[in-house]
């Protein structure tokens, strides 16, 4: 059991440090809520804490594939409403997909709404199970909730145990 | 004044004179009267008119300003409609063809090879062709379009569009389930002038109102031939209205037929032909004629009378099922298609011989059209998606944030989760498991009563809600509003609380006999099932085998306030029954809150409110609410995890064993109240949670245990589709142990479970099972001997 999650962590630890510059989308989301964070009023992560770019492997459903792709584009157009209307028809064709849900955490964040946001990322972490990837990106996207609630030692904190899994 | 004369006695003649003289006077008196009476005559008559002006007028004012309000107001007042869930097309959905025609044809969709309009399909090998109908969505229009879908091995292998390209991902329209029609009971679907099919418009004039277009309202000719047919046979059975005057009656008047009312019926009719177009005032006739009772749902206007008599869009309608429609506005229970089909038939058949004289159509469409059917569906509600049970939930919903009124005029488009296959599906198994229960223990025929509600374990969406055994009737929703007692269903919350609070599910209970007596001096005294006992054995047979001794035992060492502050945590309200009666169930519940209850174990740990509601959309589509998922979080994921592994060993080896699904990767639990009153099943799969309740309305013992009521109706629902088993988190520290005595084991030697156990140097080993004890066993049995 140990000798298994030794290696799958050397995998992605590989994986994402090859795959850090292949997830525009997810970069360019997590850019757009950070936005929104300012627009509501809320603390903008800082470049220090700011996660690094993790390698964003779609969902494996390809009408949630699709979903998510427009939903993207929404939330990078600042239409988190649009986005959140898109990813909730998403998940309704693959709940389990903790991707999914993520992106429905930051479509929330980006509305300012910190709790739906919060519990999102909490659904995204549950979902994610032994997939480090997915944990980690669920947990990232807690950081960004945390942070954009004032908590920003536990978001720091959080972003210093997951950074190591992206590149 | 009369000029006064001298008088003389001397002259001659005097008496002549005298007589002349008052006879003069005589004149001017009656000349005086009739002056005045002249006088008076015409200031009366001047009065009187100018009062009657005046008047007629202000009559005409009210009338008129009646007359706009109205028919402004009845032009723009429409029920909200009610969309179902549109089901997702797109390569790898599980989905077979037979499944896919199904849901086209509750759509109203009709089989044709040549796809020649949107609404219909054609069927050949492993490819299902449809012609898709346009439809706004939330996000926006969807023109109509041909779509080509293959099918692999129940699976959509391809969807593809005319010119073959690959679609990733379309949706079927919707299906319309409901509307929230006023009080008075009107329901309609209103159609704009640009949707009317022309030869519904002609057709009317042609048969109701011949001079429709070059009449002001009301026809002479009409009223005279009424009246004579009405002075020949002595009765007021003529009305010789114009469809203006049709309308007029259906919007202001009474069927009362004197002849003030006619009069009133006529000033109206012209008043709104002086206020309106003619093709506003056929529109309005089209969208506000009575074409039927449903109950207390009253059909108005062609738009809702296509969907209630053919369950299709109304420009879908052939030439025969226009001709039908109009046949029913003569006398909508005389000529009502669904009792008197013959009557309806020729009725019809006389008014596409009117067509073709009209030369409104062609001979051979004539021919055609002759030859149809009457088409319609074969009785009220029986085709399409009308789903009253799950409407109470939509109305429940929407009435925090919408007043009737608005639901009722305001032509709000409501977008919910309803999924028709599943409701349809379940609504299918319930009723035929109570006729075959009913059957087998010989009970009154609909003496069993049921209700059931279907969520996605993830969301909390309700798919599914099932109020009754019948469908399609408007009744008491036993889904929302039967409250009973919920028996063993609620044990997992024990259990829930025991695990959180340290203990192991091979913690040992004991299922032995047990009094408690209350502040009051009451005593309690639960016995279990069986009536019998069986000693120590630990939680996760407790729970499986649904034993209540065992079971109060351990709610007593967790304490009642903590499985109850556990309970309020997990439903959002804290339980009536405040005695230890509440660890066997005596806590009344209806169906959809125990749903609530057990989505937090269905979705891993979350709890949210079962919600039906996606979004609702104003007439113009612009969004009023999104009704977004609404989750929290409630247990954390590896104690939730664990209680489900015990849900499903309560399946696999416990009270649910029976169920052909029982060893698929299924949780739950069965539930049984006191005398048998209510049989519940609550359980889930990876994708659905369902709770099922059986009961009799007048709370009489139904001789049903969970098992043998309501996990049945489960099974049957399950059969169609199967199940979706559950997944597992592998990082869950799974150990078999011995189901009997919760002793580590192995399965060469004993019956066992595999369960998660957090301290496993805890666990007992049976011996002669080749078990090795750890570290820590090793070094306790030596101190212990």
């Amino acid at each position: 059991m140990n000798i298994k999650l030794c290696i799958s962590l050397v995998c992605i630890i590989l994986i994402g440090g090859c795959a850090g510059n292949q997830g525009p989308k997810a970069t360019d989301s997590r850019a757009s809520s950070g936005k929104k964070f300012k627009s509501n009023g809320k603390t903008q992560p800082s470049a220090q804490t700011k996660p690094a770019k993790i390698r964003s492997t779609p969902p494996k459903n390809s009408a949630a594939k699709i979903l998510l792709a427009q939903a993207d584009t929404a939330l990078t157009q600042q239409a988190p409403v649009q986005a959140i209307a898109l990813l909730e028809r998403a998940i309704r064709i693959d709940p389990r997909e903790a991707l999914l849900w993520i992106r429905l955490s930051q479509a929330h964040l980006a509305q300012g709404h910190a709790t739906a946001a919060s519990q999102h990322a909490r659904k995204a972490i549950a979902l994610a199970g032994s997939d480090a990837v997915r944990t980690a990106q669920a947990w990232l996207q807690m950081a960004d909730v945390m942070e954009a609630q004032g908590e920003r030692q536990q978001a720091a904190s959080l972003r210093r145990r997951y950074l190591r899994f992206a590149g | 004044m009369v000029k006064k004369t001298p008088t003389s006695d001397k002259t001659k003649g005097s008496s002549h004179r005298k007589n002349s003289k008052s006879s003069k006077k005589a004149d001017s008196w009656l000349k005086r009267l009739s002056n005045w009476a002249l006088r008076a005559l015409l200031k009366l008559t001047l009065w009187t008119t100018l009062f009657a002006t005046l008047a007629g007028l202000g009559f005409g004012y009210y009338l008129d300003r009646t007359i706009t309000k109205t028919f402004e107001g009845r032009r723009w007042s429409v029920p909200a409609q009610v969309f179902a869930q549109p089901l997702e097309i797109y390569a790898g959905q599980r989905i077979k063809k037979t499944q896919l025609v199904e849901e086209l044809q509750r759509l109203g969709y009709h089989s044709d090879t040549n796809l020649a309009a949107p609404g219909s399909y054609s069927s050949s090998g492993a490819i299902l062709s449809t012609y898709l109908r346009n439809f706004d969505f939330m996000e926006g229009s969807r023109a109509s379009q041909r779509v080509k879908i293959t099918f692999q091995n129940s699976i959509i292998n391809r969807v593809q569009a005319e010119d073959n390209s690959e679609i990733p991902l379309i949706r079927l329209d919707p299906a319309t389930i409901g509307s929230f029609f006023p009080s008075h009971g009107e329901d309609r679907l209103i159609l704009t002038p640009e949707q009317v099919p022309p030869l519904l418009a002609k057709g009317l004039k042609a048969i109701e109102d011949r001079n429709f277009d070059k009449h002001r309202g009301f026809s002479i000719n009409g009223i005279l031939r009424a009246a004579w047919v009405n002075i020949r046979s002595g009765n007021r059975s003529q009305g010789g209205s114009t469809l203006t005057q049709q309308l007029v009656k259906s919007y202001f008047l009474t069927n009362e037929r004197t002849y003030e009312r006619k009069l009133r019926e006529v000033a109206m009719a012209i008043i709104l032909e002086l206020r309106f177009s003619k093709e506003d005032i056929l529109t309005a006739y089209i969208n506000e004629i009575f074409l039927g009772q449903n109950g207390a749902r009253a059909i108005h206007g062609f738009g809702l009378g296509s969907q209630f008599y053919f369950n299709k869009p109304i420009n879908e309608l052939a030439v025969h099922e226009i001709a039908t429609m109009i046949s029913i506005i003569r006398g909508p229970s005389y000529y009502n298609p669904f009792r008197h089909p013959e009557r309806a038939l020729a009725r019809r058949n006389r008014i596409l011989d009117t067509f073709l004289a009209g030369g409104l159509i062609s001979n051979p469409r004539h021919q055609d059209a002759i030859g149809s059917a009457l088409s319609v569906i074969s009785s009220p509600n029986s085709a399409g998606a009308y789903y009253p049970a799950f409407m109470d939930i939509v109305r429940a919903e929407l009435s925090e944030r919408y007043s009737a009124s608005d639901l009722r005029s305001q032509g709000l488009r409501i977008f919910t989760t309803l999924k028709p296959r599943e409701q349809e599906n379940a609504q299918k198994a319930v009723s035929s498991t109570l006729q075959m229960i009913e059957k087998e223990r010989k009970l009154d025929k609909g003496s069993l009563q049921a209700a059931s509600v279907i969520t996605d374990t993830q969301t909390g969406e309700i798919l599914a809600l099932i109020g009754g055994r019948k469908g399609r009737v408007d009744g008491f929703n036993r889904a929302l509003n039967a409250s009973r007692s919920v028996g063993s269903v609620i044990k997992p919350v024990i259990v829930l609380t025991a695990l959180e609070s340290g203990l192991e599910w091979s913690t040992l209970v004991n299922d032995t006999p047990i009094t408690m007596t209350s502040d009051s001096g009451k005593r309690w005294t639960p016995r279990n099932y069986d009536g019998k006992t069986r000693g120590e054995l630990p939680i996760i047979r407790a729970l499986a085998m649904s034993l209540n001794l065992a079971m109060v035992d351990l709610g007593n060492t967790i304490s009642l306030g903590e499985v109850q502050r556990r309970f309020t945590d997990l439903t959002g309200y804290a339980p009536k029954n405040r005695y230890p009666s509440f660890f066997l169930g005596a806590e009344p519940m209806s169906p959809l809150q125990l749903t609530e209850l057990y989505g937090n174990f269905a979705s891993g740990g979350f709890h949210t409110t079962p919600k039906a509601v996606i979004a609702v959309l104003n007439e113009q589509g612009q969004p009023l609410s999104h009704h977004p998922f609404d989750l929290t979080q409630s247990i954390r994921p590896k104690t939730v995890a664990s209680l489900n592994r015990g849900l499903e060993i309560v399946m696999s080896h416990g009270t649910g064993r029976s169920s052909p699904f029982a060893k698929q990767g299924v949780a739950g639990k069965t539930g049984t109240s006191n005398d048998n009153r209510d049989s519940w099943y609550a359980g889930f799969d990876n994708s659905k949670l369902s709770v099922v309740w059986v009961g009799r309305d007048d709370n009489k013992s139904t001789s049903l245990t969970g098992t043998s009521g309501a996990l049945r109706i489960w099974n049957n629902m399950q059969i169609s589709g199967g199940v979706d088993p559950i997944i597992h988190s592998p990082d869950e520290n799974l150990v078999e142990i011995e189901f009997a005595t919760g002793m580590r084991a192995a399965k060469s030697c004993a019956d066992v479970v595999v369960i998660p156990i957090r301290r496993t140097d805890t666990l007992t080993v049976k011996l002669g099972c080749g078990v090795r004890k750890s570290f820590g066993q090793r070094l306790r049995s030596i101190f212990n001997n």
